[in-house]
């Protein structure tokens, strides 16, 4: 069940509904709901994954007790093992093992040696590096006893399945979630229509931006080989609008729906695009899944502590590591070892946590210098994201070495109006909303007439309506 | 939580209301004439679904006619006369031109299993493929212009009547429409929606005429070729197209096509369009062309007699129907 789908536009208001009108009382029965609901939401992917989530959630759940419970170390070692190993093993198997198996099989043909890969027709359960993610956080921090096991199965499932973070994010921690899903819930007006806003303001990022950007980069992608170089520029930039508006609008969809039902989740996206350097795009892009490496995985490797040389290793680790996640292929770990790479003059200089504010935070618009900062920055992201949406490395490299010629100074073929003037204009209400949470949150303090605002939320559903209808998928779920 | 809903309800109330009055628009133009059947399609003001046109007319008008000869591509047929056709056909032949705008080999595939299902014979037929859109998708076409009418693609009536309601919604759409339907004059920015020419569709053969471009012509050729100059000038070195576009489905397509033509007995001739661009058929494809259709593939693309004269087309992309006559006394000397 896509968010962008009719199916969800019926399922959100019967579980609200229900969660408001019929258990609204009962804290124990809400829970129970937006965990039956969420098994739903699940099994309309597949439904035999569904018991792949609740074997991962069983066996997170009870390991945490078990850990809990552990008269010593080296049960509670053992016990921590044990669950860290099957979730990894069930990552690897569905997600990876493709590609090792083809990858091993290309590395011992290279010697000369010629073997038949055994590949296996597996299909990618929906959500997996998300869910997998939300236990093994779980279980670290209750080995690391940063919280204790929880004992309530039902609150512990709502937690790792809660169906608007459930495919695709946001990477949520025990210590965030937890205690909202055993707090009491009532229903505040606020909340319920800022949710709705960050609902529409979804959307329109994936249905009037992503959808249509997708068109452009698919084709230009797909026939990379006979595209100009500006033709070349163009798809690249489209899939950078794409994959931004795909990912942080799914996000704010997740963010909004989970409002409705009293519960606020991790922040995901901090207008990444307006990021001054590398290091501040990654603290503003999929922010839930940078702070999951930097908590798991950066700082118990060392973190920033040794000298240059840690840094150094720590950083392409994580990036490294990053890129895998997103999949199993080489130009995702291609993709953040440039990361990586694009980092590095601020890591080694230690300027990697100079711009923690938003840009121009108290001022309209940034200085010639920001403003410079940000479009390098962007420059590289977008040189980057050639690599995350080729199919191949020498798909990738064919499509740089096609901008790199005398047709990049030609006037491109796509250039499609309607298209550029939405982007624009995204671009423009992100600038301006960029101190919010997103964009358009405080528009009630802007825009206090009540016409205005409702005149924007009108235009809004009507340029989502137009669009409507071809249910692309969300590029995120494949991970 | 009352104060939450009452609010959410105005503002549905409120925005209900356009959406109200456009969909009432809606029923009541119909503009793209899928909502009720009509007796004649002729003089479309909103560009039409041609697709959509043939099959209904197919449809209701198959029994009264008794259609047992069909022509099967894209607009391109327009340059193949049915009463042409007929000289080299029995004297109970009954043609149809079943067309569609930028047909698909899925379009020509489940028109002909359309037909043959319905029992309808088929005795004679004549294929037209181009170069640059027979081999395009091997699935239904999206778009307003181009989706297939569900009685062929098999999909549902309700998704193929929300794809031209979709169509209707967009702001583009609407301001082209009905600035046209209260003004009832053409202005360039209605280029995409709003159809200035004057098209028949004869109610017979569903043949397709034009007729400001052939009353153009007859009335002073000179000036309708001086005015499309620069349409002619493209540079259109003759040139082999390097793209094998025949892909596994596309090529069960083409067996099922030559099953149901074999199982009809149909006397049948595939010609490949003569585009004025001058770009020989890929050799693999037409192999493959070849090789399922021994014997009844006709080849006019690249450089010939046809492609060399501007004056053989209404534009870069149409041939008039005098290349159309010539080819059909050459394919059945």
């Amino acid at each position: 069940m896509l968010f962008n789908s009719v199916q969800f536009a019926v399922f959100l208001p019967i579980v609200f509904a229900l969660y408001w009108f019929v258990v609204n009382r009962n804290l124990r029965w809400q829970n129970i709901l937006l965990l039956a609901a969420s098994y739903f939401f699940y099994a309309c992917w597949d439904w035999r994954f569904l018991f792949l989530l609740i074997f991962s959630t069983l066996l997170d759940y009870y390991t945490g007790l078990r850990m809990s419970s552990a008269g010593n170390q080296s049960a509670r070692t053992a016990w921590f093992w044990l669950s860290v190993g099957v979730n990894l093993g069930f990552l690897g198997f569905f997600k990876y093992y493709n590609f090792f198996a083809a990858s091993f099989a290309e590395a011992v043909g290279a010697l000369g040696w010629k073997i038949n890969p055994w590949t296996l027709q597996v299909i990618l359960p929906v959500g997996i590096s998300f869910y997998t993610f939300h236990g093994l956080s779980y279980v670290i921090d209750i080995y690391k006893r940063r919280i204790p096991a929880e004992k309530d199965f039902i609150e512990y499932a709502v937690f790792v399945s809660f169906f608007p973070l459930l495919v695709a994010g946001p990477i949520e921690r025990a210590t965030h979630l937890l205690p909202q899903i055993k707090r009491e819930r009532h229903f505040e007006y606020q909340k319920g229509i800022d949710g709705l806003r960050q609902i529409l303001w979804g959307l329109f990022k994936k249905i009037v931006i992503a959808d249509q950007c997708a068109e452009y980069a698919n084709l230009i992608f797909s026939q990379s080989g006979h595209e100009s170089g500006s033709n070349l520029v163009m798809g690249a930039l489209f899939f950078t609008f794409q994959i931004y508006g795909d990912f942080s609008g799914y996000s704010d969809i997740a963010l909004g729906t989970a409002r409705l039902f009293g519960i606020d989740l991790l922040r995901n996206f901090a207008y990444p695009y307006f990021s001054r350097d590398i290091a501040e795009f990654w603290r503003r892009w999929h922010i839930s899944l940078s702070t999951w490496f930097r908590d798991y995985l950066y700082i118990p490797l060392g973190g920033s502590k040794g000298g240059n040389w840690m840094r150094v290793r720590n950083t392409f680790i994580i990036f490294l590591v990053s890129g895998f996640w997103h999949g199993a292929n080489w130009t995702f770990i291609v993709w953040g070892f440039l990361n990586a790479l694009f980092i590095m003059p601020s890591i080694l200089s230690r300027t990697n946590r100079t711009n923690l504010d938003i840009v121009a935070q108290n001022r309209a618009l940034p200085t010639l210098r920001e403003f410079l900062s940000i479009i390098i920055t962007f420059s590289l992201t977008v040189f980057a994201w050639i690599f995350f949406r080729s199919a191949s490395l020498a798909q990738a490299f064919g499509y740089i070495r096609g901008i790199c010629n005398r047709s990049l100074f030609t006037v491109p073929d796509y250039k499609p109006g309607v298209l550029i003037l939405y982007i624009v204009l995204f671009m423009l209400i992100e600038w301006w909303g960029r101190r919010e949470q997103y964009a358009i949150a405080q528009l009630e303090i802007r825009f206090p007439k009540l016409f205005w605002r409702w005149l924007f939320y009108y235009l809004a559903v009507a340029a989502v309506l137009s669009f409507a209808g071809g249910k692309q998928q969300f590029i995120y779920f494949q991970f | 939580m009352l104060q939450f809903l009452k609010r959410l309800w105005k503002f549905l109330l409120i925005g209900m209301v356009p959406i109200a009055l456009l969909l009432l628009g809606y029923l009541y133009f119909d503009p793209f004439k899928t909502l009720r059947p009509y007796a004649d399609y002729s003089y479309p003001y909103v560009v039409p679904n041609r697709d959509y046109i043939s099959t209904e007319a197919f449809l209701h008008r198959e029994k009264q006619n008794q259609y047992n000869a069909f022509i099967f591509g894209s607009s391109r047929t327009l340059g193949f006369r049915p009463d042409s056709w007929r000289k080299y056909l029995p004297d109970t032949a009954h043609p149809f031109v079943f067309d569609a705008s930028a047909e698909s080999i899925f379009g020509i595939y489940t028109k002909l299993k359309l037909i043959d299902s319905m029992k309808v014979p088929i005795n004679n037929a004549l294929l037209v493929f181009c170069r640059d859109v027979t081999f395009r998708t091997d699935k239904n076409s999206t778009g307003l212009l181009y989706i297939k009418h569900p009685a062929t693609s098999g999909e549902s009536k309700l998704a193929f009547q929300w794809s031209f309601l979709k169509a209707y919604l967009s702001p583009r759409f609407l301001f082209s429409f009905y600035t046209y339907e209260f003004t009832h004059k053409y202005r360039p920015f209605m280029k995409e929606y709003i159809e200035k020419r004057r098209i028949v569709y004869d109610k017979v053969s569903n043949e397709i005429t034009i007729l400001d471009q052939d009353e153009a012509i007859a009335k002073n050729p000179e000036q309708y070729y001086a005015e499309r100059k620069q349409m002619f000038s493209i540079a259109r070195p003759e040139r082999t197209d390097s793209i094998a576009r025949i892909n596994a489905n596309m090529k069960q397509m083409l067996d099922g096509i030559r099953a149901i033509l074999d199982r009809n007995h149909t006397a049948y001739k595939i010609v490949l369009s003569p585009l004025y661009e001058r770009v020989h058929f890929n050799p693999a494809d037409k192999q493959i062309l070849e090789h399922i259709f021994p014997q009844h593939v006709y080849d006019y693309t690249g450089n010939n007699q046809f492609t060399s004269s501007m004056y053989n087309y209404y534009e870069s992309n149409h041939f008039r129907p005098a290349v159309g006559d010539s080819i059909l006394a050459q394919i059945y000397r």
